[in-house]
């Protein structure tokens, strides 16, 4: 029964009837005009189409579906009731988080928030056909069957052997919106969500295969991506199954909302509903405990808020068998000890080693430090100023970050992009900075987190910095091949140069170094023999400005050039954009994931301009850039160092 | 023969002058309706702001603004319209020479937009179509043309009246 019909034709009649039998009395004017009104009425409730129901299996392929009957339905409860109710009386707060990236994590497909190009785009990878179109506010893609992809995975066959039909399937969602943008399609299975292979560079305006934008081994086949598996534990507010025995995900809002931070917010709503408690409320100092407060916990509890999401783990209760984790979702609540639920993977650590040793060994350095982007808790926790630090001087992610009235980019408070992040604590720099680090106060050197949070850390084809706040250490570049900050910014400078300045400035003892050490660039060698992040990290650092502003990356061309044919694609990538960035190359074109001639031709081309710009490096500088007394490549030395180069497999876990 | 055919006519007649109501009866009705009726919308105002009072989230969250919107266009129109049913009985004493079925179709116009504007807009707040209006504002559309021909009506016999005063 339509009650809406009903309610409307009464109210029509209601209000027309006495106007109707008045009208065999009425002029001609008011006759027409009134049956004008009538057949108005009558036909808006003719035509317009009834209420759209959500239909028990929706046609993957009917572009009349509405797209909310392809996603995860959005369904409150839990205690959770969503962003948009807090915006109600925390205008301000909503908006600023309205401005973030984490609010536009996950996100459905319109003109608006789409970024990358449909019109009528061919892609081809790894013998895969792509056709991207937009039909309208639509956006679809004929490719091979996902479906059939993914019953080969489970079949345990390789997705890219044997021959897909090839269907259409129309993008359902994203998730990105700040480097990359990725893009979801329905597969028949439940209401899952396979990506599509190709990912959106919002910088450069480019598709790219998704599986080259990794670092992950070169053999590596077709990573398919479900989000319903995955994604959706921290790219949507409390996604969970329907019930336990149905593949059916249902969210109570896409993307990171308020609650993911402060925790389910029924009680603090249903309380403050009454005006009378909103106004005791104001100017008490009483904890309100009907809701989590970040800003308000611990340093601890705060910073686990973050780590729920920027660590990696395993959910303890994943493998209890009577644990019905599907159908309640994460157990961690804000304010929760998260340890209680969640089994951290820190450096060794056997269980991680057991489920891919892979990914477990590659996302760490050797002394423990990690090395992946986007796991950032696991990182701060290991730093003395939040291990070492009693609760109420321990800094926590809040420390330099906020969600709120804060920038988007890095989330970062305002002035904690420069030194008063660390003075906050350490007061005792504020007047002497110049003298503490040696460099001019107002250069790259004498900023805090560049040589005490160096960019050692890497994701999505960049170098992020470490977020164990550490001291710049010589031994351990040169025992764990660990870049520093010394070196990150004097690229073209040995790990002696540096031992000697940390000893010279601020007594820290480095020990015996290698000839290789004590004689060669530390960067290039890394570049040259380094893993596959250690190469990437490193040629990141090419690029970087500061970086180029203090030393001669001209010098590192010849490395960046070899890297151009890296067998990591990411890694090829990053050489080509540190490449890109000396004026002298920002011409080169380069596809990363183009045939191996085409590299080698590039990479012709790149040296063939170094030798024209060989000259302008520095006499001095020579001999640890294994440039021999005439100034030309030792080459030699180079494929010395090649041959050495640490092919063990990386993974990251990005 | 012709008695039967005479005598319907006669009964119309009749039934038209009970029927036609005099411009003060109409001024009463109309001044009648309008205030009521602006103590009903004052009372749907005091509602709304109620329902801000306890946040309550039909009401208030993202997905109601098309709910609000209507809702606050119901408590604005409905106001409006109490006040020109004021306007409207202060206007039809003074024009005497306004044709009777004329002005009472057009008092009974303006009653019948009065209470399909507002009700369409409560309506198309109530039934939310995908967080859009719903099928109320099918009345609204409809109503507004009644209200046109109200405003029609009024201000052609306004002139009319004026240059019979001359």
């Amino acid at each position: 029964m339509d009650w809406e019909l009903i309610v409307y034709l009464l109210v029509a009649g209601f209000a027309l009837l006495p106007l109707l039998v008045r009208l065999p009395d009425a002029s001609l004017a008011v006759k027409l005009t009134t049956v004008v009104v009538v057949i108005i009425s009558l036909g808006v409730a003719i035509l317009l189409p009834p209420r759209s129901t959500r239909p028990a299996r929706a046609d993957l392929n009917d572009p009349a579906v509405p797209i909310k009957h392809l996603v995860p339905p959005i369904v409150l409860g839990q205690g959770y009731v969503s962003s948009h109710t807090c915006r109600s009386c925390h205008p301000r707060e909503h908006a600023s988080w309205h401005q973030t990236y984490h609010r536009t994590m996950t996100q459905l497909p319109t003109p608006e928030t789409v970024l990358a190009s449909f019109d009528d785009i061919h892609l081809k990878s790894r013998g895969r056909e792509f056709h991207l179109t937009r039909q309208g506010d639509q956006f679809w893609v004929t490719m091979p069957s996902p479906d059939w992809e993914h019953l080969r995975q489970e079949n345990q066959e390789d997705p890219l052997s044997g021959d897909p039909m090839t269907t259409r399937r129309r993008v359902v969602m994203m998730t990105g919106s700040h480097h990359f943008q990725a893009y979801w399609v329905r597969i028949d299975r439940g209401n899952d969500m396979s990506q599509l292979p190709w990912v959106w560079d919002i910088k450069e305006q480019e598709w790219l295969p998704a599986e080259d934008v990794f670092i992950r081994p070169p053999d590596g086949g077709r990573r398919l991506q479900v989000w319903n598996d995955n994604c959706v534990a921290c790219h949507a507010l409390n996604g969970r199954d329907r019930s336990a025995d149905e593949l059916f995900t249902e969210v109570t809002e896409l993307g990171i909302s308020c609650e993911a931070c402060h925790g389910p917010g029924q009680d603090h709503v249903e309380h403050y509903r009454n005006p009378l408690a909103r106004y005791q409320a104001y100017g008490a100092e009483l904890k309100d405990t009907k809701i989590v407060n970040p800003a308000k916990c611990s340093a601890t509890v705060s910073s686990q808020i973050c780590g729920s999401c920027h660590s990696a783990g395993r959910k303890k209760y994943f493998l209890d068998e009577n644990a019905d984790h599907h159908n309640q979702g994460q157990r961690y609540r804000p304010g929760d000890d998260l340890e209680e639920t969640l089994h951290l993977f820190r450096f060794g650590d056997t269980e991680a080693e057991s489920l891919n040793e892979t990914v477990a060994k590659s996302a760490f350095w050797q002394d423990g430090t990690l090395r992946v982007g986007g796991r950032e808790y696991l990182a701060m926790i290991e730093s003395p100023c939040y291990a070492d630090a009693s609760e109420d001087r321990r800094m926590s992610c809040l420390s330099c970050h906020s969600m709120h009235h804060s920038d988007p980019n890095d989330q970062l408070s305002q002035r904690m992009d420069g030194n008063h992040a660390c003075l906050q604590c350490h007061q005792k720099f504020e007047k002497q900075i110049a003298e503490h680090t040696h460099h001019a106060a107002d250069s790259s050197g004498s900023k805090c987190y560049n040589c005490h949070m160096p960019h050692t850390s890497y994701a999505l084809l960049k170098a992020i910095r470490s977020h164990r706040v550490e001291v710049p250490s010589a031994a351990v570049s040169a025992a764990k091949d660990k870049p520093n900050g010394c070196n990150q910014c004097h690229l073209d400078k040995t790990l002696q140069w540096t031992a000697d300045y940390l000893k010279k400035w601020y007594q820290i003892e480095t020990g015996p170094l290698s000839s290789e050490q004590q004689a060669e660039s530390a960067t290039l060698t890394l570049l040259l023999r380094g893993d596959a992040a250690e190469r990437a990290i490193s040629a990141w650092t090419c690029g970087w400005p500061a970086a180029q502003k203090t030393s001669q990356s001209v010098g590192l061309v010849p490395a960046l050039a070899q890297l151009l044919n890296d067998p990591y694609t990411a890694v090829r990538r990053l050489a080509f954009q540190a490449l890109r960035s000396m004026k002298e190359f920002e011409d080169l074109q380069f596809d990363f994931v183009g045939s191996e001639q085409h590299r080698k031709d590039i990479q012709a081309e790149v040296m063939l301009r170094w030798e024209r710009l060989r000259g302008t490096i520095p006499r001095q500088s020579w001999s640890a850039l294994l440039l021999d007394d005439e100034g030309k490549l030792q080459l030699d030395r180079y494929l010395e160092l090649l041959k050495r180069r640490d092919d063990q497999p990386v993974e990251f876990p990005e | 023969m012709n008695a039967p055919a005479a005598a319907p006519k006669r009964r119309r007649s009749q039934s038209s002058a009970v029927k036609l109501l005099t411009p003060r009866q109409i001024c009463r009705g109309h001044l009648r309706f309008g205030w009521i009726s602006l103590g009903c919308f004052c009372l749907l105002g005091i509602f709304l702001e109620t329902l801000h009072g306890f946040k309550i989230e039909w009401y208030l969250s993202e997905a109601m603004t098309a709910r609000r919107g209507c809702w606050l266009a119901a408590h604005a129109s409905g106001t409006c319209f109490s006040l020109l049913h004021i306007v409207f009985a202060m206007t039809v004493v003074y024009l005497t020479d306004w044709r009777p079925k004329s002005r009472l179709a057009t008092s009974y116009s303006l009653y019948s937009a009065s209470v399909l504007i507002p009700a369409g807009f409560l309506l198309a707040g109530w039934f939310l179509r995908d967080a859009k209006p719903g099928m109320g504002m099918g009345l609204v559309l409809a109503a507004a043309l009644l209200l046109l021909s109200v405003l029609l009506a009024t201000a052609t016999n306004t002139m009319r009246q004026r240059a019979a005063a001359s």
